[in-house]
């Protein structure tokens, strides 16, 4: 099988070279380019397995270059931007990218987000019965056939909402799943009502997987976007 | 009394005068029936006692004078004069009982009583009057220096309004409005003293008018007197300052004296306003200049906190350059790491600057959504741990989710901020404990260190921009005096507050509470 091919979109020539050097230490190749129109072109052109792509590119908007890309590829993306911008960050999410990270981030980090992509395209390249129907991380253990959650080896009961959106992070562990993402999924529509619910359903969960709020182990909450099942 | 005199007076029209000259027809009358009675009685009492003719003459005289003394009026001395001859020819002259004269002589004697009955009365009006019209004139004066007087003291421009308003208001006894103008023709400041009668549309197109032409309008002018009010502009040598607006109850117009009122009175307006307008400005650019120096003393913060970091990942990168293959890896990688750490910390204080400025120039729109304050502590703490691994950071949060109506990624920054305190005014290996709970409607989140602590005189100073605590030496210096006083604006910005004591034995608590709902759960 030929190793994965990660383009970098970034202006700034430092971080690019990092990121590079970075991701060929992974085994992986790694193309780059400082602008969003060779970006569209070199994703076309390529085909690479992941987009690493900062919001903000000195030829056009970082959505915007998601839209476009949409329209013709699925490839995953990852975004990177900075703290403060999570509205931005909700757009991208929304307009079809796959996980995000605020600058400045730390390499392990990003490398971890790739990892997460690359293994989720894997599952996707083989019939869906492969998938074991029991996912597990550390401790955390879901049935979904039997619908029942274990926690080593204490059975956790949860509500049929928290058990829903267990599962719905589960599917897609390891990347962050935004806020408005969920509540359409759990709750359906869009009522304002549904933050509150979807708070207090959150936490209800983070107290039944016995969570310790100054290092939570499994749900990962990101202030202003949404949450994450962690993945390692 | 004549009109001259009747303007002079208009000050004191609330008071006891007009009385005195409306209803003053019968008392006049009665005054004049009863001193004539009283000077022909008199008269027949000593004419038939001692039958002298000429003392009775003078009684009628005397009588005269006191009509003219109290009734003050020319007319009615001519009546009294006329009366006292015919009562005098009615009584006291052959054939007695009848208006005819026997004696020629009589005649003589008539025309020189009523001439000089007549004009002593006149004299003795005239030097009544002098003496009122001194007298007026004098309270005139003393009214205006008193106005003037108050005018001075004035210490604002709302005073001013008022003050001119309301002495205006008291001596015309009508409704008055003062209204100031800035320089782009924006009305600054209206204070109404009395009635608001001035709402009309005449009354608000003449007084634009007086405003934009710099000519008196409204009632008893050419333009717009339909309205209720007379308007005056207020002006000095940089044109139409304000407009003064008096209501007008009785009559048509104001009386003259009024309007000589005004133009002694209105100058000293317009230089007060002046006045107060150089005192803003003066003020304004005082403002400027500590704006100027705030700004100063942040950027010399702001290098001084940036240097040192920078001076470390300066002098680890060339030290590690120039001596790499001397170095072992077990060296490379500590200074890495310090490098990695100075980073860190400079992007920190690159976030508190964005912030700060942001905040200073006005422009932050929070972003408020309905958060759960525990998901904050945790990805503040979750955060701070990344590079402060040498602590120990404890949460303690209670079983209730409380909900909070905030920016949630403020106010993990103002968590951030207290956390990155905390760490580094205590020693290595203490306890920070972030500790969550409700009071009422409030959520209260606290950072406790059990560092040294802060002095308490200095404990009211730690939220005051580029301030840095000087007490604890044992701490590295990366003081940074932006981050408390962000939190504080982030606090307040929510509508909670951020206070600061210290921990017992030792240590700083630094709490702040957020409101929230009770029936949140």
């Amino acid at each position: 099988m030929m190793e994965p091919l990660i383009l970098v979109v970034d202006d700034e020539k430092s971080i690019r070279s990092f990121l590079k050097v970075s991701i060929e230490t992974q085994g992986y190749k790694c193309i780059d380019t400082d602008n969003g129109a060779s970006a569209l072109m070199l994703a076309v052109s390529h085909n690479p397995d992941i987009l690493v792509l900062d919001l903000g590119l000195p030829d056009m908007d970082g959505v915007d270059v998601i839209k476009k890309l949409r329209e013709i590829s699925q490839i995953p993306i990852i975004i990177i931007s900075a703290r403060g911008h999570e509205r931005e960050k909700i757009k991208a999410l929304d307009a079809g990218a796959d996980d995000y990270l605020t600058k400045p981030f730390s390499v392990p980090e990003l490398l971890a987000r790739i990892r997460v992509i690359l293994r989720h395209k894997a599952f996707e390249k083989f019939p869906k019965e492969i998938e074991s129907a029991v996912f597990q991380v550390k401790d955390l253990v879901i049935d979904m056939d039997k619908r029942r959650v274990w926690l080593g080896e204490e059975e956790i009961h949860l509500t049929p909402n928290e058990y829903k959106v267990l599962v719905l992070l589960a599917e897609s562990h390891g990347k962050v799943l935004t806020h408005k993402y969920i509540t359409e999924h759990i709750w359906g529509g869009t009522i304002s009502d549904d933050t509150r619910s979807l708070r207090v359903c959150m936490g209800n969960l983070r107290r039944k997987l016995g969570e310790d709020p100054s290092q939570p182990e499994y749900i990962i909450t990101e202030i202003g976007v949404g949450y994450r099942l962690i993945d390692e | 009394m004549s009109e001259e005199d009747n303007d002079i007076k208009f000050f004191k029209l609330s008071k006891s005068k007009m009385g005195v000259q409306k209803g003053g027809f019968y008392k006049k009358i009665l005054i004049m029936v009863l001193i004539m009675f009283v000077c022909t009685m008199v008269s027949m009492l000593s004419y038939y006692i001692v039958m002298f003719e000429s003392n009775i003459v003078m009684i009628y005289l005397l009588g005269i004078l006191m009509i003219s003394y109290l009734a003050e009026s020319y007319l009615y001395s001519l009546y009294a004069s006329v009366v006292a001859v015919l009562l005098y020819n009615f009584f006291f002259t052959e054939p007695f009982y009848t208006f005819k004269v026997n004696d020629p002589n009589y005649l003589l004697t008539f025309f020189v009583m009523f001439i000089v009955g007549f004009i002593t009365s006149m004299l003795t009006i005239r030097v009544n009057l002098e003496r009122q019209l001194v007298e007026d004139r004098e309270e005139y004066i003393s009214a205006l220096y008193d106005i003037e007087k108050k005018l001075l003291n004035v210490k604002s421009r709302e005073e001013l309004a008022s003050v001119s308003a309301g002495e205006i208001a008291r001596y015309f006894g009508e409704n008055v409005v003062v209204r100031f103008f800035g320089s782009e023709g924006e009305q600054i400041h209206s204070h109404i003293e009395g009635a608001d009668v001035f709402g009309s549309a005449a009354d608000h197109s003449a007084c634009m008018e007086a405003y934009e032409s710099g000519n008196p309008c409204g009632r008893g002018t050419p333009l717009f007197s339909t309205a209720r009010a007379y308007y005056r502009p207020i002006f000095n040598q940089y044109g139409v300052q304000g407009v003064i607006g008096i209501s007008v109850s009785k009559g048509n117009e104001l009386l003259q004296a009024q309007y000589s009122f005004m133009d002694v009175i209105i100058p000293q307006i317009a230089v007060v306003l002046q006045r107060e307008k150089n005192y803003e400005k003066q003020q304004k650019a005082q403002m400027e200049i500590q704006k100027e120096r705030l700004r100063a003393d942040m950027l010399r913060s702001v290098s001084h906190d940036f240097r040192t970091p920078l001076a470390g990942v300066m002098g680890l990168s060339s030290t590690a350059l120039d001596n790499y293959d001397k170095m072992s890896d077990e060296v490379r990688k500590k200074f890495l790491q310090s490098i990695y750490e100075d980073a860190n910390w400079l992007n920190e204080m690159v976030e508190n600057i964005l912030q700060t400025t942001r905040f200073e120039e006005g422009r932050v729109n929070l972003n408020i959504a309905e958060e759960a304050a525990e998901e904050i502590i945790t990805e503040a703490v979750t955060h701070v741990k990344k590079h402060a691994n040498k602590h120990k950071i404890l949460v303690k949060i209670p079983d209730e989710i409380i909900l909070i109506r905030a920016d949630g990624v403020l106010i993990r920054q103002v968590i951030v901020n207290l956390l990155n305190n905390a760490v580094s005014y205590s020693p290595e290996g203490s306890e920070i404990i972030v500790f969550l709970h409700r009071e009422g409607d409030r959520a209260v989140f606290e950072v406790k260190d059990n560092g040294p602590g802060i002095a308490n005189a200095e404990l009211s100073h730690v939220f005051e921009r580029y301030y840095r605590s000087g007490t604890s030496g044992a701490v590295k210096s990366k003081g940074m005096g932006l981050g408390l006083s962000l939190c504080k604006s982030i606090v307040e910005a929510h509508n909670g507050e951020i206070t600061v004591r210290n921990n017992v034995p030792h240590g700083t608590i630094v709490s702040f509470y957020l409101l929230s709902d009770k029936e949140s759960i």
